[in-house]
């Protein structure tokens, strides 16, 4: 009798044994059989064993969507490591922060990431040297400031001799998902392989998978949502397509087509850019089976035209959060009932709100969610007590609630409603954006006397963050030298769209920062009616004029 | 220059002057200059700026990922080609 293997990486092993010849992954031109990838991987992980590699060490992998990135995932894995993907537009700062927090052993990248002008600073080079760097474009000559860089093509050549691999349990950690946290520093979520299959098996399961299926991938890799697209593919043995962005519409629209993709998980930003096409793109989607959302709420709205454009196509509207990866599913004929659902617990997940006391609310009232089973994760990356603070323990080690911090709803039937959030966490184009940490990071600036983010409603990444800033006295700020400040020390999704410079912020009676009063500021017809320095009036009206469109847009619909 | 115009479009909206280096011929996608939401804003400069209409047809990498790509775009829908 043959059992299911439990490890993520035997799963692309058994896979590649059954069907070597299929075509695993399509990606940036090039097409790779599962027999390429099964073989390439292992030849990655002879070789980081060979280099010393052990069994538990973290490697970050910092590339784009692409093939050497899929190739170093379950060469690491293979080796017994523990891999986190990290985004290539993620600032030096923050890139440096996390190799710090991962310990991390091995940086696969490319040369130019290296070669950036903020890469170059002090402490990059001190964490460097402890640091292996693997390098996977181009040219023959390593950079000079990294001696000791490797080359990622010569790791995946078959080695003349074999090398013993370490006994890796499904209990072991596989993977560090990064997500931003309040304190500006990013938490490091811990999945072991069996966390990593017990999702996938229970996504598969309700997608109804099977080896037919060609998924476009356009989500990055270092975005859970994508990574378990190839996860997943290589458990059902289908094929991924996978691309670093949603990028230029017509070329992602024509290789749907092209390659006749069925799957098309995505997220509000996406089905918003869709949407926009002067003619919904029917034809060139005409080959697919489901379309997914999950990573933020999706509007109705957008729910609603998909349905009408393609109704063929299943549409299953989901909700989760990098902690237990996917949380729960709206079964595809209740979408048109209750679009505004996230719909029902997954296979293997238990769930309940709860009231501040943790007692379970009655159906129809709001509380916070919380879920247990085998998908949550084992804790934060070396931070025992905000791992605590997260977890409430039950009779035995796997027997634990997870508080997800959001704010939910089940009506009678049963079927779950995201109302919001319990701190000041927002989504923008389908990542977790915490505004203290913006808050922190500007405040940094010599200037800057105090900052206070707010959510701005946007048509397309659903918010962004808009920022007040107050100066010091007698200092001088301009918004382009926050703006500036912002874009060396936060990754892109987190950048203020819009800046207001202020002589100070409003504040509530105990002195906090009243964000009731910044955020009616935002609604005001006449932006001008708020106290505000006199050089910067223009990009304020426009981004109280974007609220206002914004509201009226909502009301439309 | 229907270049220089899209250059200062684009180092000033995107780039905000940080001194980044752009070629002409860099891919805006590729050096991380733009997003899909950045595609749009190109798009939308183009129709007003230029008083053209962009094609749903017309969003390819081939029609708008450089300077130069934009520029001779541009001029085709001109008809100076």
């Amino acid at each position: 009798m043959q059992f299911d293997p439990v490890l993520i990486h035997d799963w692309l092993t058994q896979t590649a044994r059954r069907h070597p010849d299929k075509t695993a992954l399509v990606s940036r031109g090039q097409r790779l059989t599962y027999r390429e990838i099964e073989e390439k991987s292992s030849n990655l992980a002879s070789a980081l064993v060979l280099m010393g590699f052990r069994k538990g060490d973290r490697v970050l992998i910092c590339l784009e969507n692409s093939p050497e990135a899929v190739i170093s995932i379950y060469g690491v894995l293979k080796a017994g490591g523990v891999f986190a993907v990290i985004e290539p537009k993620t600032p030096w700062p923050v890139l440096s922060s996390i190799i710090k927090d991962a310990g991390a052993r091995i940086l696969v990248t490319y040369r130019h990431k290296l070669f950036r002008r903020e890469g170059l600073k002090e402490d990059i080079k001190l964490s460097a040297r402890r640091l292996q760097i693997i390098i996977v474009d181009g040219s023959h000559s390593v950079p000079h400031t990294y001696r000791r860089a490797l080359k990622f093509s010569g790791l995946t050549e078959k080695l003349p001799v074999s090398v013993s691999m370490p006994r890796i349990l499904e209990t072991d950690l596989a993977c560090l998902v990064y997500t931003s946290g309040s304190t500006g520093k990013p938490k490091g979520i811990m999945c072991t392989h069996q966390n990593v299959v017990a999702a996938a098996r229970s996504i598969i399961q309700y997608l109804q998978n099977s080896r037919e299926d060609i998924i476009l991938d356009v989500l990055p890799l270092s975005f859970d949502y994508g990574l378990y697209q190839v996860i997943m593919s290589f458990m059902f043995g289908g094929t991924v397509v996978l691309e670093p962005s949603f990028g230029y519409i017509q070329d992602i629209l024509s290789l749907i087509e092209k390659e006749k993709v069925t799957g098309f998980p995505l997220i509000p930003s996406i089905s918003a850019l869709l949407l926009k096409l002067k003619n919904f793109p029917t034809r060139q989607l005409k080959s697919l089976r489901y379309i997914t959302n999950t990573g933020a709420a999706w509007p109705v709205s957008h729910i609603q035209k998909l349905r009408e454009n393609l109704p063929g196509v299943k549409i299953f509207s989901m909700y989760g959060l990098s902690e237990c990866k996917r949380v729960s599913y709206l079964p595809p004929d209740l979408i048109d009932q209750h679009p505004d659902s996230v719909g029902i617990p997954m296979p293997n997940l238990e769930l309940a709100i709860v009231d501040q006391k943790g007692k379970r609310v009655p159906a129809g009232q709001t509380g916070e969610l919380i879920v247990r089973g085998p998908t949550v994760m084992q804790g934060y990356w070396r931070d025992k007590k905000l791992t605590r603070k997260v977890f409430k323990q039950g009779k035995y080690a796997a027997d634990r609630w997870l508080y997800t911090g959001d704010l939910f709803r089940q009506d009678e039937k049963g079927l779950l409603y995201f109302v919001g959030r319990r701190d000041r966490q927002i989504k923008s184009f389908g990542h977790r954006v915490n505004l203290t940490e913006i808050e922190k990071t500007v405040s940094r600036l010599e200037a800057v006397l105090e900052a206070a983010a707010v959510p701005v409603p946007d048509d397309i990444g659903g918010e962004v963050v808009g920022l007040f800033v107050a100066g010091k006295k007698g200092t001088k700020i301009d918004e382009a030298q926050v703006k500036q400040f912002c874009q060396q020390n936060l990754e892109p999704y987190k950048i203020p769209r819009y800046i207001w410079l202020k002589d100070s912020l409003p504040k509530t009676t105990n002195g906090k920062i009243d964000y009731k009063e910044l955020i009616s500021w935002l609604k005001k017809p006449d932006p001008e009616a708020a106290p505000e320095k006199s050089d910067k009036t223009k990009k304020k009206s426009s981004g109280a004029q974007l609220v206002r469109e914004g509201q009226d847009k909502e009301r439309s619909e | 220059m229907i270049k220089d115009e899209i250059r200062r479009f684009i180092i000033e909206k995107f780039l905000l002057n940080s001194g980044d280096h752009l070629d002409d011929d860099m891919s805006l996608l590729e050096t991380n200059t733009v997003d899909s939401v950045g595609i749009l804003e190109i798009v939308g400069f183009i129709e007003n700026h230029f008083n053209l209409k962009v094609e749903d047809e017309e969003l390819t990498a081939e029609n708008l990922d450089s300077i130069n790509k934009i520029a001779r775009f541009i001029e085709k829908k001109q008809g100076k080609f």
